[in-house]
């Protein structure tokens, strides 16, 4: 069903018992002339075309003489054994630079760096994600370019030492880097045993690494694991014909995509991975498995808890009131399939006060559990939603990659059109009832970056038993 | 009231440019492809106008600006007024106070903050905006400006226009002291981060005299010392109209729109802006070194005091920059990341809105088994040899290229297009000076390169700073 929100009218109304400033009532007092716009629709705005057993997505947009494509692939380290971590992060650098078979890796960069064609290739734990950017007059060339790096690579030798290299230089950045440490722990820590959560092993590196990278690609890079994402100045005759050719000559081999089966969720206990620096990083994390039904419910609950920026619980108390962090807030990753979704909660403060932050974002974990949303605080989270899809949705070049990951991820395409009156929907019991339902504190365990000799760990101890990481990448 | 009206240049969107009588200079920029728009107010206020003491008075200011005014934040200002003044001058002497008085003091401040807490409305500015649709709201405080951004629906510029004039005219500091503890948090995410170290002992030694030299958010001492009424003080004589410019950009319509800017930004009153003298770097003599421990894998910077923004040695030295490290094809990638020397390196040149001198930076990470010593001797090497043997007509086209590239990709956003304006305005007078600029790049020839390469890239020229690894 088609959605049109008309944002101006929507009420603002004054609601008893709420604190407000002589401003925020004179603001709900204004009334606004109606907008009429709709966010736009697979089908209709946006046109879904099949080519050679890949999805593509294609909005249209004039304004600019720019084209943008981007490619989710399915692939990477959840389909391999954990030893090929390594070999599928570096298979994503070789194809941005490593040559193809009509290019050399320095003919290949020439012909697009002079032509201004941004391409790039990220790997992700389930997928890569490859960015192309171009001026519309150079949009064959970028095509070629395209083809050539995705389905005909050479991972030329030189190239591949080179990228080696750098590889091991990021994680050891990586791991002194707090914020990426903690990620780096918290999926390791999640997913214990399993690819997903694996440390690479560079010792693989040793030997036959072009025939390894070989086998990588061959089994992921075809068209039939891609879904792509168009936006700009190109029209859908245009990129039919651009995209009726785009394959390769082989098949993918040994690509399974049942996931192995996850081990069980690791004990509560806090996780600590010793850096020397000034602060502590701490992330609270569980698994949740959210009912299709409750998203919506779970993700106005989250905007209450700590996702809903300034005026979220979390970052009130511990940010505003307690002063003891810049950044912190709650997240579930629901848009994760087939990784299960997880509830973090992070922060960021003074040494010394790591366990007070702890405390206070499980207190009000609690309270959200424990009492009600008042009436006008889920009225704030929903018109925050509700008036916002037009200053989220409204940009094609955001939008589109949006629709990539929505379907990439098995989520309904009206998702973001029926978003509105899906969040409408919800009620405070529902708030309630997914705060009791996807928070367990029994559960939750924490991980916490930092420095041993000045984070307090007795005080630690009460959360649960310490356990030092030691995130140990073979042959850095 | 003044009217400009700017056609659009080249392939740029209309702007529309208006000065009120307060001085205070109003853009719009056209965009009527989605019923949004971007606001942007941006200030001619940064950490060049601190000074030793108070070093990240203008980042502390950012923040206390979403702490609301005496309308906003609060439900009765007459009664919190007090409340405020009280906790201001129990801070003030609690470090002079004997551990008897001490306590009272913590005491009474208790008793105070709970009482406070019941007129404040915490992130009430958040709050309006969320409810009516505002997204990527935020504010940044650089060397030579702060800005302040948000997109909204179309139909909601008078929430904008009354809630923002309002903030800026009517400031109040409150949660002063929670929010310092904030920003000291902000601070030490950077000190825990070996890039953000190495910047700022980068622009400390390249700079000595020159009011960039200091780190935006300030030093610890400074920001934990800094008072209520020194940041007040501060506001009151930077923020004037005639140092901000305001950008609407998106689905606006200039004739109509502008009557509801000066309904509300027209009483902000005129005021002088304060005589600025801005310390000059002194001409470099000689090399400058640096070693900073840090446990952390090495790092170097390189840093070359540049021409002043908005002239043709600077767009020259910009396309210098692109043609050095820009892509893989970039000389320094090839020679230095691909034969194995770093494992990466770039650079860009730091404007500085011709305040101060511009500031060419490279920063090189060393690859495994090599020193900086050898690192350091391969980038002069490069460079020596570019001045000799020139640069092709092709890596100059290719930077070109890529500069017109970004300024096209930069209309893909409305904010962007914002801030983008505001800052043309805010330096060079000219909210289209963007697009006017492709022009001085397409003029640009491999001589004017070599000029600027010979004239600012040396070693005597160089300050070189180096981190973790070994010295």
């Amino acid at each position: 069903m088609r959605k049109i929100l008309l944002i101006g009218l929507l009420s603002l109304s004054i609601l008893a018992g709420e604190m407000k400033s002589p401003m925020a009532k004179e603001v709900e007092r204004m009334k606004f002339p109606p907008l009429k716009w709709d966010v736009p629709e697979v089908g209709k705005d946006i046109k879904m075309l099949k080519e050679n057993g890949s999805v593509i997505f294609l909005k249209e947009n004039h304004n600019l003489p720019l084209v943008e494509i981007t490619i989710y692939v399915r692939g990477g380290r959840l389909y391999t054994d954990p030893t090929d971590r390594a070999v599928c992060e570096l298979l994503a650098p070789m194809l941005e630079r490593g040559g193809t078979k009509d290019l050399s890796p320095e003919k290949f960069s020439d012909i697009l760096d002079f032509n201004a064609i941004s391409f790039s290739v990220d790997q992700g734990v389930d997928h890569y994600t490859i960015r192309l950017s171009c001026m519309k007059e150079v949009l064959d060339t970028a095509f070629y370019l395209l083809k050539q790096a995705l389905f005909y690579p050479s991972f030329n030798e030189r190239i591949m030492k080179v990228e080696i290299q750098n590889i091991k230089d990021t994680w050891r950045k990586n791991l002194e880097t707090p914020s990426r440490a903690l990620w780096i722990l918290s999926d390791y820590v999640a997913y214990d045993g399993h690819p997903a959560g694996s440390l690479p092993d560079f010792t693989v590196f040793e030997s036959r690494v072009k025939e390894k990278l070989q086998r990588i690609h061959r089994m992921f890079f075809v068209p039939e694991h891609m879904v792509i994402g168009v936006v700009g100045d190109v029209t859908e005759e245009e990129i039919r014909s651009a995209f009726k050719d785009f394959k390769p000559d082989y098949k993918s081999e040994g690509f399974k995509d049942d996931v192995k089966p996850f081990s069980e969720e690791p004990q509560k206990k806090v996780f600590f991975y010793n850096l020397q620096i000034p602060q502590g990083y701490i992330l609270l994390q569980e698994r949740v498995r959210v009912e299709p039904s409750d998203l919506y419910r779970v993700m106005l609950m989250n905007e209450i808890l700590g996702g809903g920026g300034f005026t979220s619980r979390i970052v009130l108390k511990v940010r505003n009131e307690m002063g003891l962090a810049y950044s912190t807030y709650t997240y579930f990753s629901l848009f994760s399939n087939p990784l299960p979704p997880h509830f973090y909660a992070f922060s960021a403060t003074r040494s010394d006060a790591v366990q007070d932050a702890i405390d206070a974002i499980l207190n009000e974990i609690k309270r959200i559990r424990d009492e009600k949303v008042p009436v006008e605080e889920i009225k704030v989270a929903k018109d925050s939603y509700l008036n916002s899809t037009i200053t989220r949705y409204s940009n094609d070049w955001r939008f589109i990659p949006r629709i990539v990951n929505l379907y990439f991820r098995d989520m309904p395409l009206d998702y973001y059109s029926k978003l509105a009156e899906n969040i409408n929907n919800v009620g405070i019991e529902d708030v309630l009832e997914a705060a009791r339902k996807y928070i367990n504190p029994d559960k939750l365990y924490i991980l916490i970056v930092g420095d041993t000799t000045k984070i307090d760990l007795d005080k630690l101890r009460k959360f649960g038993e310490v356990e030092f990481v030691n995130l140990e990448v073979k042959g850095l | 009231m003044l009217l400009f009206l700017i056609l659009g240049v080249l392939s740029g969107p209309e702007v529309t440019k208006y000065v009120l009588d307060n001085g205070l200079r109003v853009v719009f920029v056209e965009d009527h492809s989605a019923p949004v728009f971007a606001g942007v107010v941006q200030f001619d206020v940064g950490s060049y106008l601190e000074h030793p003491g108070i070093t990240g008075v203008s980042h502390l200011l950012e923040h206390m600006l979403f702490k609301g005014s005496k309308k906003l934040g609060t439900i009765d200002y007459g009664r919190e007024k007090k409340i405020i003044q009280r906790i201001w001058d129990i801070y003030e002497k609690l470090p002079y106070a004997d551990s008897l008085e001490r306590s009272k003091l913590r005491e009474e401040l208790k008793k105070l903050k709970e009482e406070e807490k019941k007129l404040v409305v915490s992130e009430e500015i958040w709050k309006i905006y969320y409810r009516v649709g505002g997204a990527n709201m935020n504010a940044s405080t650089g060397n030579t400006s702060t800005q302040y951004f948000l997109l909204l629906p179309s139909n909601k510029k008078e929430v904008w226009a009354k809630t923002e004039s309002d903030r800026f005219q009517n400031l109040v500091l409150r949660e002063f002291y929670s929010e310092r503890d904030v920003v000291n948090e902000e601070r030490r995410m950077g000190d825990g981060n070996p890039s953000s170290v190495l910047w700022d002992n980068l622009i400390a030694t390249a700079y000595i005299a020159a009011p960039v030299r200091w780190p935006v958010i300030g030093w610890e001492s400074d920001i934990m010392n800094i008072t209520p009424q020194e940041v007040m003080d501060y506001y009151k004589k930077n923020y004037v109209p005639e140092r901000c410019v305001i950008v609407l950009a998106g689905d606006v319509y200039p004739e109509k729109d502008i009557k509801l800017v000066k309904k509300y930004f027209g009483r902000w009153k005129k005021r002088k802006p304060p005589l600025i003298r801005i310390t000059q770097e002194p001409e470099q003599r000689g090399t400058r070194r640096a070693h900073v421990e840090f446990r952390a894998t090495p790092r170097m910077g390189i840093a070359f005091h540049g021409p002043y923004y908005g002239t043709k040695d600077y767009f020259a030295l910009e396309l210098l920059s692109m043609i050095l490290t820009d892509g893989n094809s970039s000389i320094m990638r090839q020679e230095l990341v691909d034969k194995g020397i770093a494992t990466s390196v770039n650079s860009y040149v730091m404007d500085f809105d011709k305040k101060v001198v511009s500031l060419m930076t490279i920063f090189v990470n060393p690859a495994p088994g090599k020193n900086f010593k050898e690192v350091e001797d391969s980038v002069f090497s490069i460079l020596e040899s570019i001045k000799k043997e020139g640069i092709s007509q092709r890596s100059l086209k290719r930077a070109k290229n890529n500069y017109k590239k970004d300024i096209l990709s930069w209309q893909k956003n409305v904010l962007w297009m914002a801030i983008g304006a505001a800052s043309n305005e805010r330096v060079m007078g000219d909210p289209e000076y963007s697009f006017k600029v492709l022009k001085t790049i397409e003029e640009i020839k491999i001589e004017d390169v070599m000029n600027v390469l010979k004239k600012y890239i040396s070693l005597d020229r160089a300050t070189i700073v180096t981190l973790g690894g070994e010295k």
